[in-house]
């Protein structure tokens, strides 16, 4: 089997980014490989180990976290590593652009990946986009696959059973099993390989979102109905000016 | 004003992908023109709440439609939205909402943002989406053409609209199946407004007027366990560490002092009104806003106010 990772940070950690008064600080020594992605790649592994093949790791990380989250997946597994140093694949602007670029690179490459897996839902119309361009079908918020390739979709009140048709894009919603650690060796080896650089010709023309600063804390509004008979009025209000209450 | 277009699904088994409130929220929070496209496989039943929804409503009617059909929605999706020069296509903020809001705005090639949190829409629409957990969040400008998914409740009104019925063809079914969670049949457990009362409202009768409360709010009511214990509201109501956890946009606490065994089942809503009559109630240090005083007599005027 060929399969293909890509690989993101683990972005929700609440450290990516502090805020002092309006300033926002990014923190690349904070990222590591996302769980949901070490998650994807051990089903990577067990696939490989049951059915033979290889296992390509992609990210569009930059700079340190690029070569960190490539080592760690190196490390678990990963039989080659590639940098993708194109743009942001977290901005949803960036999404689509970027997706194109990289569903032509596979195309050129004649890569042919039966399954191409991805941890989280945050770049979901990047997968999704890759899936539709490449005729591949596209899975996504699975909470369960297996090496059969039965998958469960979680939905709000239940899900969606069925069994996966290859060549196929796999967008787990969390963590779909117990990665195992990688150990000494396999973390000095993957430290000594070899990651590839790739950058996609052209830029990208269009807007780019910005990144900003949730605005201070929000202050609790209590109102005291014996101090204030107009108090329930108030809270009304307030709930519509805030949008609660439309 | 860029159009505004809320994609619903009318599964007579499934009960996923149909909220009256985020129709609603839709309907007072944006102000451009704005369509409802349904698709349903029992429209004569579903028509009439639409139609009291002030919302121009286009249903896509097949009595062999079922939820799981995702490809033949997203095929006449792209057939609508393919020749528009404009649109912001909204979907509701959950997993079935991201799913068909990516898969679409692959096929159409257009911007898609999930779980948008703030918008504002003068000159051109500007989307607000929290960064994780973190205090950043992204300020996205969107094209003309432009997919979200957001939360945003609100009150319908009854207005009447104009309602379109339209049979459509079913060409791939899906070869899955859905199968619903243990919990599915309970509205509480899914519900994006709770009213919940505890054992400061007194007595069974003064969930009456709760009752009548969660009407105007399109809210489900929900329960502690002093109150469930005291037969005034069935057990299956219970919010809190014995029976039900819930995760609503708006959770209102009437006469609820905030156990921890309470709190645990409700404490990860987005927004918590408390009302109390203890000022040091430990449900205000959960609380967002909140009133002291008599929750009967503030829920008695919330139903005269609203």
């Amino acid at each position: 089997m060929k399969i293909a990772v890509i690989a993101k940070a683990e972005i929700n950690n609440p450290k990516t980014y502090t805020v002092h008064k309006n300033k926002v600080t990014y923190h690349p020594e904070n990222l590591f490989l996302s769980e949901e992605d070490k998650s994807v790649l051990e089903y990577a592994v067990q696939l490989v180990e049951l059915k033979g093949g290889t296992i390509d790791v992609y990210t569009f990380e930059e700079g340190e976290v690029a070569d960190r989250v490539l080592h760690e997946a190196l490390a678990l597994g990963a039989d080659t590593a590639t940098k993708i140093e194109a743009g942001d694949l977290n901005d949803p602007l960036q999404q689509n652009y970027l997706a194109c670029k990289y569903m032509h690179f596979l195309k050129e490459q004649e890569k042919n990946y039966d399954l191409l897996l991805t941890g989280g839902t945050a770049i979901s119309e990047a997968t999704a986009v890759i899936a539709q361009k490449l005729g591949m079908t596209y899975y996504d918020h699975i909470t369960m696959i297996d090496t059969s390739f039965n998958f469960e979709m979680k939905l709000e009140k239940g899900k969606i059973t069925g069994k996966c048709k290859l060549p196929a894009v796999v967008s787990t919603l969390n963590a779909i099993n117990v990665p195992r650690l990688a150990d000494f060796v396999a973390l000095s080896n993957a430290l000594a390989s070899n990651i590839t650089s790739v950058s996609f010709k052209g830029q990208h023309k269009h807007m780019k979102s910005v990144v900003n600063v949730v605005n201070g804390k929000k202050e609790k509004i209590i109102f005291n109905l014996n101090d204030d008979p107009q108090a329930t009025q108030k809270l009304v209000d307030a709930l519509k000016q805030n949008g609660i209450l439309r | 004003m860029t159009p505004i277009y809320y994609i619903q699904f009318e599964d007579k088994n499934i009960d996923e992908g149909n909220s009256i409130s985020t129709l609603a929220g839709i309907k007072n929070n944006f102000s451009g023109k704005k369509e409802a496209i349904v698709f349903s496989n029992h429209a004569n039943e579903v028509k009439n709440k639409y139609a009291q929804s002030g919302i121009k409503t286009t249903i896509y009617q097949n009595n062999h439609y079922e939820l799981i059909d995702f490809a033949d929605v997203l095929s006449k999706l792209k057939e609508l939205f393919v020749n528009k020069k404009e649109y912001l296509v909204v979907l509701d903020n959950d997993n079935l909402g991201d799913s068909f809001g990516s898969r679409l705005a692959a096929l159409l090639g257009t911007v898609f943002v999930a779980d948008a949190q703030k918008f504002s829409e003068d000159n051109q629409v500007i989307v607000d989406k929290n960064i994780g957990e973190t205090q950043a969040f992204r300020r996205i400008p969107l094209e003309k053409k432009a997919i979200i998914t957001i939360a945003c409740n609100g009150v319908l009104k009854k207005e009447n609209s104009e309602i379109n019925i339209i049979d459509w063809k079913i060409k791939n079914k899906e070869n899955s199946t859905y199968i619903p969670e243990e919990n599915s049949t309970n509205d509480l457990a899914y519900a994006k407004i709770i009213v919940a009362g505890g054992k400061g409202l007194g007595s069974a009768e003064s969930f009456k007027p709760l009752k009548k409360l969660s009407g105007k709010l399109n809210a489900s009511v929900g329960a502690s366990k002093a109150v469930t214990d005291q037969g005034w509201v069935n057990s299956k109501r219970m919010i809190g560490i014995s029976n039900l956890t819930v995760s609503p946009d708006v959770y209102y606490a009437f006469g609820i002092s905030g156990a921890v065994q309470h709190t645990i089942g409700m404490n990860k809503s987005k927004c918590i009104v408390a009302v109390n009559t203890d000022k040091s109630a430990p449900i205000f240090k959960l609380a967002d806003y909140g009133i002291v005083g008599d929750a009967n007599l503030v829920i008695e005027q919330l139903n005269n106010l609203l």
